[in-house]
């Protein structure tokens, strides 16, 4: 009997996914699919919007990583107002995009550390024994 | 007397709502002590293993499974909470209500500049996706909704002052400062 296995949902990752294992009758694995289940359509839906909404806007694609998509759409904004693709900015304006940037580096790791692995790491007993995550 | 049991889930929201929940920092060992976590993306619980006290959703319904997870919450909890103007009211996503749905996945797939290796032009079409519904829906809209907390996210605070007021049943202070935004 050719058998699957779903891992539904997917957890420590900021998204909606679903992975599922494909087995054939001898129980080998032939095939693992990851699939992206959330669809929002950001893409379609910034468009028409003031162009100083969207670092704000774009935020909401992640709340593990806001700041990272904030400052892909700053970047895109400074083409559209002519400040070119970095040579255009303040020094003191890229210092604090750097700064913003390192801060969300730092606190996603921590975060990820924190709250996600250490506690599947130290608590072992009360999460989901590992063959099911 | 056992502890009360509590529940989360994401539907289509961005995690900004769980991560609030986080931010109420170091009294999460507080709140460990208060409650006992079921089916929820902190512990990684899958399914639920006993009746729950207090669900909190975040984000609004945007595809079929957020619905039936939804109505699995509802079924299986006392208390629902919709956390986060996404399960209020639709939240950004939302933005998305006054755009036909294949607009938005002919931009995302085919059309837009950033699409390049979708030579024959195939949308996600896989038997394990869930569908897209035409609109993405409120909580509320779908199943009864006992509570809202407001914001985007709501601040840890307003959190943490709602969930001890639910497990010790005093009344929810709401000043000011935690309510306004701007
Ligand atoms: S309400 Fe805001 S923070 Fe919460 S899931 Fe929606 S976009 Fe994210």
């Amino acid at each position: 009997m050719s058998k699957k296995i779903t891992i539904e949902p997917v957890t420590r990752v900021e998204g909606h996914g679903k992975v599922t294992i494909h087995m054939d009758n001898n129980g080998n694995v032939y095939q693992t699919r990851l699939h992206i289940v959330e669809f929002r359509g950001f893409e379609r839906f910034v468009q028409g919007r003031p162009y100083w909404e969207a670092p704000v806007l774009v935020q909401r694609l992640c709340g593990i990583c806001p700041v990272s998509h904030h400052l892909a759409a700053a970047k895109a904004l400074d083409v559209i107002v002519g400040a070119g693709t970095g040579e255009g900015l303040t020094p003191t304006g890229e210092k604090m995009r750097r700064l913003m940037h390192y801060g969300q580096f730092f606190q996603s790791h921590a975060l990820h550390f924190f709250h996600l692995s250490s506690p599947d790491f130290l608590l072992v007993s009360t999460a989901t024994p590992p063959s099911e995550t | 007397m056992s502890k009360p049991v509590i529940a989360t889930t994401s539907l289509a929201g961005c995690f900004g709502c769980h991560m609030s929940i986080l931010d109420i920092d170091e009294r999460i060992l507080q709140l460990f002590d208060l409650v006992e976590f079921n089916k929820s993306p902190i512990d990684d619980i899958k399914k639920f293993t006993k009746p729950v006290d207090i669900g909190i959703i975040e984000g609004g319904c945007c595809n079929s499974e957020n619905v039936e997870v939804l109505k699995d919450f509802r079924k299986n909890c006392k208390i629902l909470i919709s956390l986060g103007e996404c399960a209020i009211m639709g939240g950004l996503p939302a933005l998305r209500n006054g755009i036909p749905v294949e607009e938005c996945l002919h931009e995302a797939y085919i059309g837009g500049p950033t699409v390049q290796l979708n030579t024959k032009h195939i949308l996600p079409n896989d038997d394990e996706l869930p569908m897209l519904l035409d609109k993405v829906y409120p909580c509320h809209e779908i199943v009864k909704i006992d509570y809202y907390l407001p914001g985007c996210p709501p601040r840890a605070d307003l959190i943490w002052d709602a969930l001890v007021a639910l497990i010790t049943g005093d009344p929810l202070k709401l000043p000011y400062e935690l309510i306004k935004f701007d």
